[in-house]
């Protein structure tokens, strides 16, 4: 007898840090090009995101907390925890969590909290 | 005088190298601010004639400081990586490119460096140059500057900027902390910053530390009225005899190829 079992198609999305940002990715701005990326990407249910950082020769805090951080404020935690980061180093891979330790941390700042960094920095813009 | 007075003093400012025997690249990096920052300002800044002696003079055309002034030739040196300024934070690639032809063109004399250093310095130094035009908004940009301790083995590298400084800013963002010293160590600490982005940061200054603290080097941040220090671990503040209006971040790097660069 055969059984005939159905497998879902799960498809991966793959992006490549390189051919989206460049080799050095420092800046922030280059980061919500990441983002963007990644969000588009997330967007397709039945799929896996993959990103891919093979060819990146920088990689800092700055560039991740704007391209991976802020997704914890955009998505919900266990979905962005299921992106595939590819191509890291030892170094980067440690920089990485980080910042995803970091991003939880804020998101996870009840409101007084937030209001007393937005107060604060309504102070600062005025002075 | 003391620096302190020269920022906007009026009339011309003549640097006196007569009684000055030695200037490492921390005093290279904040006569060089002090000059940029007077020039943007249409303020005379001039180097006493023949006021730095041979040595002195040799040390000023190393780091190319003299060619601010004049078209003296900067000295092609295997100990000094000579000044680079940047106003544009887009400069990243440049300053990636700056920082490799000086660690080529120095490999001949420096102890032999692994590519996990190699790399964890490029990556400092773009997080320093991302600090310094997200944070300091410095007028004059970041100067960046280092030097090749041989007898210590050490790498030395200063960046510094003529923004508010760094304790300032805490101090305005922060109506809790009162003292440059409180001010100096929220600073370092994971999350902490004073720009609200919407988005999570406060990393760039914490991670530094770390990387220092493994290499077993030292971390100097100078800002204001004060100075936070720290080598194996342990801190140190202490005030700043005379005030500097911006911020200097000095790293020292033990430069060795036996050690593994993982922070946390």
């Amino acid at each position: 007898m055969i059984v005939a079992s159905l497998k879902l198609d799960e498809r991966v999305m793959a992006i490549s840090v390189a051919t989206t940002c460049g080799r050095i990715c420092v800046q922030p701005k280059l980061g919500e090009l990441l983002r963007k990326e990644i969000i588009e990407s997330m967007g397709n249910e039945s799929g896996t995101v993959e990103v891919d950082f093979s060819g990146v020769k920088i990689l800092t805090s700055s560039f991740l907390n704007v391209a991976v951080g802020s997704l914890y404020g955009k998505s919900d935690e266990a979905t962005v925890d299921a992106i595939t980061w590819l191509g890291l180093d030892e170094s980067d891979q440690s920089l990485l969590s980080v910042v995803i330790e970091n991003a939880k941390r804020f998101y996870s700042l009840n409101e007084e909290q937030k209001n007393n960094i937005i107060e604060n920095n309504d102070d600062l813009t005025k002075e | 005088m003391t620096i302190a007075k020269c920022w906007n003093q009026k009339s011309q400012v003549n640097l006196d190298f007569s009684d000055c025997a030695y200037l490492g690249a921390n005093g290279i990096s904040l006569l060089a601010a002090l000059f940029e920052f007077r020039k943007l300002n249409r303020l005379k800044t001039q180097v006493v004639k023949d006021s730095p002696g041979r040595i002195l003079d040799e040390t000023l055309r190393k780091f190319g400081f003299l060619e601010l002034f004049d078209a003296t030739e900067t000295i092609e040196t295997t100990d000094a990586m000579p000044i680079f300024r940047t106003c544009d934070q887009n400069d990243e690639i440049k300053l990636v490119e700056y920082l490799e032809d000086q660690l080529i063109s120095k490999a001949s004399v420096l102890p032999q460096m692994n590519d996990a250093l190699a790399k964890e310095i490029r990556k400092s130094l773009c997080e320093l140059l991302t600090n310094v035009f997200q944070h300091a908004k410095s007028p004059i940009g970041g100067i960046f500057t280092g030097q090749f301790h041989r007898f210590q083995k050490e790498f030395q590298i200063c960046i510094c900027d003529r923004g508010c400084g760094v304790a300032d800013l805490v101090k305005m963002s922060n109506k809790s902390i009162s003292t440059t010293q409180d001010a100096l160590s929220w600073a370092l600490e994971m999350g902490n910053s004073t720009k609200d982005t919407g988005n999570p940061s406060g990393l760039g200054l914490h991670l530094l530390r770390n990387f220092v603290n493994v290499n077993g080097g030292e971390f100097r941040l100078y800002a204001n009225n004060g100075v936070i220090s720290e080598r194996g671990g342990e801190r140190t503040t202490y005030p700043l005899m005379a005030e500097y209006p911006g911020t200097l971040i000095e790293v020292r790097l033990k430069v060795r190829d036996d050690v593994r660069y993982v922070l946390t």
